[in-house]
């Protein structure tokens, strides 16, 4: 079972890469080809988003229940959840210099999405000034909590109290669900949030397991 | 104090703790003192900054500049708010207050201190640099609303990093990414005030920001009894 699922994600990883590049695409100005972006910068935002919320259940679990195994579950899942974070900060900056002529810009999204890394970036260093095992554990289990739902907020919601934004899907600009492209570019997106999230969890799992094995190498 | 704190409802514990914050600050008045010159060295340094001519800041520059002074200062004086108490009055309230009121205390303190200091630094502000705002009022209420919406997110940082080591930068580490969405949309809310196109206070943006403000301190509520057991 276990392994049937990162058999799953491989082919949806490789599939996603095939089939993101090769799959004809609809023809719009400006975006040309950079439209198969879609396929790796959105589904990589979703994957972190995902891994942030695995991250918020396991420090609720943490705090309600005090198993060591939550709190290392949380503190990797934040761990690829970052580095997801940071893949869709590139292939972002890369889209937009393609299409916008910039690697970044003043644009409510990118701030706020810059300010969330920042907040998770932080909680990594909240982590690291503790002595304390169970303390750290604890308040980095508060931190986790708060910032998730701040989290949701500088992502979800401030960007669309925004008057003006470049970026698709915001401050009156067609997200990419607008354009008649439900059977050639879906065909690949879906598949792709599986894969990109899939690849976090994995990843998360086997760091999951390696800190489990250092902590108590008999089991 | 024991044994007032025993017989009292929840609201006359709040209303005690407070008052006991209030008489602890007051009789260190050198903290205090300390605050008042932080902000006004702050605005001092604005003004210095601009080359000492009062009048030529205008607009947004004019609003983001006090609402960053407005931020320091909070981030000064709430950062704080947890180290005072030295071991043995900690674990004396922990036994004989919860978690909860003990936090709604601080907040409700905190607040009252940096609405206090944000006012003081607006009429510094106002007196050195100059005050380009058209609707006063609503202006002062966003510095109030600001203030207490702050010190709700500042004062749990301030729980967390009271229980960590190496606090001084923590402090803002945590704070700065947390804050600004509340404080995007409190500049927002701000510069209607200051251009005074729009007289209608809730039509321009309060709305998420009480609700981001709700939300803040329900998380808060929840949250602070982890800390405090520690």
């Amino acid at each position: 079972m276990k392994k049937a699922y990162k058999w799953a994600v491989a082919t949806l990883l490789i599939y996603t890469v095939v089939a993101g590049f090769l799959l004809p695409v609809p023809r719009k100005p400006i975006l040309n080809e950079t439209i198969r972006n879609l396929h790796f910068h959105v589904p990589m935002w979703f994957g972190m988003t995902i891994l942030f919320t695995v991250a918020l259940w396991h420090s609720i679990r943490y705090l309600r229940t005090g198993k060591d195994y939550n709190d290392i579950v949380a503190r990797e899942a934040t761990h690829s959840g970052i580095l997801l974070g940071c893949l869709g900060l590139l292939t972002g900056s890369v889209w937009a210099r393609f299409t916008w002529g910039t690697w970044w810009t003043a644009d409510p999204k990118l701030n706020s999405a810059a300010a969330a890394m920042l907040t998770y970036l932080a909680y990594l260093l909240l982590r690291s000034s503790f002595t304390d095992g169970q303390q750290r554990a604890r308040i980095s289990a508060v931190y986790s909590v708060f910032a998730y739902f701040l989290f949701i907020a500088l992502i979800f919601v401030l960007p669309r109290l925004a008057s003006s934004s470049l970026h698709p899907g915001n401050g009156g600009n067609p997200g990419f669900n607008a354009y008649e492209l439900d059977s050639q570019l879906r065909l690949v997106f879906y598949p792709a949030v599986l894969a990109w999230a899939g690849l976090g969890w994995w990843i998360t799992e086997l760091q999951v397991r390696y800190s489990l094995l250092k902590s108590n190498p008999i089991s | 104090m024991a044994k007032q704190l025993q017989l009292l409802s929840p609201l006359g514990t709040l209303w005690l703790l407070l008052r006991h914050e209030v008489e602890q600050e007051w009789r260190q008045k050198a903290t205090v003192g300390g605050l008042l010159l932080y902000a006004a060295g702050a605005v001092f340094i604005c003004f210095a900054s601009i080359g000492m001519q009062v009048g030529i800041l205008k607009g947004p520059i004019w609003n983001s500049l006090i609402w960053i002074i407005l931020l320091f200062t909070s981030l000064t004086a709430i950062g704080r708010s947890f180290g005072n108490a030295n071991r043995g009055t900690q674990l004396y309230y922990y036994t004989m207050v919860p978690a909860s009121t003990f936090l709604v205390a601080k907040m409700l303190y905190n607040s009252l201190m940096t609405s206090a200091l944000g006012l003081l630094s607006l009429l510094l502000f106002s007196v050195m640099i100059g005050n380009p705002v058209a609707n006063h009022l609503n202006y002062i209420l966003t510095v109030i609303l600001g203030s207490v919406s702050l010190s709700g997110t500042l004062t749990l940082i301030a729980g967390i990093v009271s229980k960590a080591s190496a606090s001084s930068t923590l402090m803002p580490v945590l704070s700065f990414p947390l804050v600004l969405p509340q404080l995007l949309l409190l500049i927002k809310l701000s510069k209607h005030a200051l251009d005074g196109l729009e007289t209608d206070f809730a039509a321009q943006g309060l709305w998420p920001v009480l609700g981001l403000m709700g939300l803040v301190v329900a998380l808060s509520y929840s949250l602070f009894p982890y800390i405090w057991r520690s």
